[in-house]
């Protein structure tokens, strides 16, 4: 029977193990953005060699389920490690939850952060190589800005998908929440509250964290929206200036 | 001296040749008019001009320095860029930057002038393209006559020696046309050295000192406004003055 009192009661322990899924998120997205641009850089150059590998990896990224990824990280690596004499029996298994989603990310960052850098105009670059700047400063305050604005609703929906699939890596023994929620579950014969607790939490979380990013894209907006609200306002200034004389 | 001269300018794209030995100098203080019909190379001359086509054949000299065009490093080419500054037919203007943000860019990163200087100078060049009060405005919420005076603003800013305009008001509205042309005159007139890819037959006639004809990757012809509008030698300038005056009775600046 479900029970209110039991869902209430099992919030603080699987709550208690947030920070586990947290630093999953942060660890696979950070590992993902930097190996990303780097996949990125690598596309966009066509360096021969990296950029045909760099293909078929994220071929298998894209094509592959990220559960299917996460247990050959877990089951191959022991076995590539071993045969070269490297003992892994002392390595946690959130390692290897963090290598399968680092690398997971950093294909589809790595794609976002490409088509991102290839759709900011090609007059933008010309005018900063036309002013005299350098590639590198044309890179850093023209290039990148932008395409950071176009690929951050891209990003922001990879963080929050990350942040749900997170939940999958209960099943290679990581407890983080819905490893929690599914002990809990084991341990009192109730597993239906402790699943709901998980479902509210990541689904406020979730909520919060889209709320976050359409915040921030809307910040970093130098389009037509700041220009509306200024000319609004100084429509309605140069109206109560006409009414005051 | 030439502040500006190229020698045998070649560039070629695949299998067209676009630009076939052109020869151009530039003196201090001149207003150059290129005109041309579509395809004649004039974009590409004047891109060549500050290297943002590499040519494949040619020599340059800019203020006095002599650069091989077909090996161009790309220290030569910053150094070629720093001292010409370019005007887009698209404004071409960074918009994640403001408008006062555009005009110092080149100044604080490119040629280190202080911020607090460049700012000071960056507002005085807005002030006099008429956009004082819009220094904190984004692009696009300018129209689009304001986004090339920004645009001028920010060629000027960087103190060139030559400053070319590709097309500067063919992606204007017919009525904002003016004012461009009226700053880019101001600025002829106190001296500033200009290459003009225009097809203002009227800014030609009142503002230029020379003009120069191109077609099919050559120039044709070149000489003084009077003789090119007036006299014209070759037949190919006057098929085409004829075929703009017919067609336009050629736009009045």
């Amino acid at each position: 029977m479900f029970s209110w009192e039991r869902l209430w009661e099992y919030f603080p322990d699987i709550m208690a193990k947030f920070p586990v899924t947290l630093r999953i998120v942060l660890v696979a997205f950070g590992t993902g953005l930097l190996l990303g641009c780097l996949l990125a850089a690598i596309r966009i150059k066509k360096i021969p060699v990296l950029s045909q590998v760099v293909a078929v990896f994220l071929s298998y990224i894209r094509c592959t389920p990220v559960i299917c990824q996460m247990f050959v990280i877990y089951f191959g690596t022991p076995v590539l490690l071993g045969a070269i004499g490297i003992d892994t029996s002392e390595i946690d298994s959130v390692v290897y939850v963090l290598v399968a989603y680092g690398l997971n990310m950093s294909g589809f960052i790595g794609e976002t952060i490409r088509s991102s850098v290839l759709a900011v105009p090609v007059g933008q670059v010309e005018a900063g190589q036309a002013c005299g700047l350098t590639g590198l400063q044309t890179l850093w305050q023209i290039t990148a800005p932008q395409a950071f604005r176009i690929a951050l609703p891209m990003l922001g929906t990879t963080f929050v998908s990350l942040f749900q699939a997170t939940a999958l890596a209960y099943m290679v023994g990581v407890v983080d929440m819905m490893g929690k929620a599914a002990s809990l579950g084991n341990r009192t014969g109730h597993p239906l509250e402790g699943y709901i607790a998980c479902a509210i939490v990541f689904a406020v979380i979730s909520i919060v964290l889209e709320q976050v990013f359409m915040r921030i894209s809307r910040h970093l907006d130098f389009d037509n929206k700041r220009m509306k609200k200024r000319v609004e306002k100084e429509v309605v200034k140069e109206v109560e200036v006409s009414c005051s004389i | 001296m030439p502040v500006l001269e190229v020698k045998n300018l070649r560039k070629v794209f695949g299998e067209n040749v676009i630009l076939k030995s052109v020869d151009m100098q530039v003196s201090k203080g001149d207003v150059i008019v290129i005109l041309g019909p579509s395809g004649s190379g004039k974009t590409t001359l004047l891109r060549c001009l500050n290297l943002l086509e590499t040519p494949n054949d040619g020599e340059m000299n800019l203020c006095g320095k002599d650069y091989n065009l077909k090996k161009v490093t790309g220290k030569e080419k910053l150094e070629i860029r720093r001292k010409t500054s370019f005007v887009f037919q698209n404004y071409n203007l960074f918009v994640n930057k403001t408008v006062l943000q555009n005009v110092t860019l080149g100044l604080t990163l490119a040629r280190k002038v202080k911020k607090e200087e460049a700012e000071k100078d960056g507002r005085d060049l807005l002030d006099r393209v008429g956009l004082t009060g819009k220094y904190d405005y984004y692009p696009a919420q300018l129209s689009g006559g304001m986004q090339q005076r920004v645009g001028i603003a920010r060629a000027m800013a960087v103190n060139p020696e030559v400053v070319l305009f590709d097309e500067p008001t063919s992606a204007l509205d017919p009525e904002l046309v003016g004012d461009v042309l009226n700053v880019m005159k101001e600025f002829a007139k106190s001296g500033t050295t200009m290459v003009v890819v225009t097809h203002e037959m009227g800014f030609a006639r009142e503002v230029a000192n020379k003009v120069v004809f191109m077609a099919d990757g050559v120039i044709v012809e070149q000489g003084e406004p009077h003789e090119i509008f007036d006299n014209p030698k070759e037949e190919r300038t006057k098929a085409f003055l004829n075929r703009i005056t017919n067609g336009s009775s050629g736009k009045e600046a």
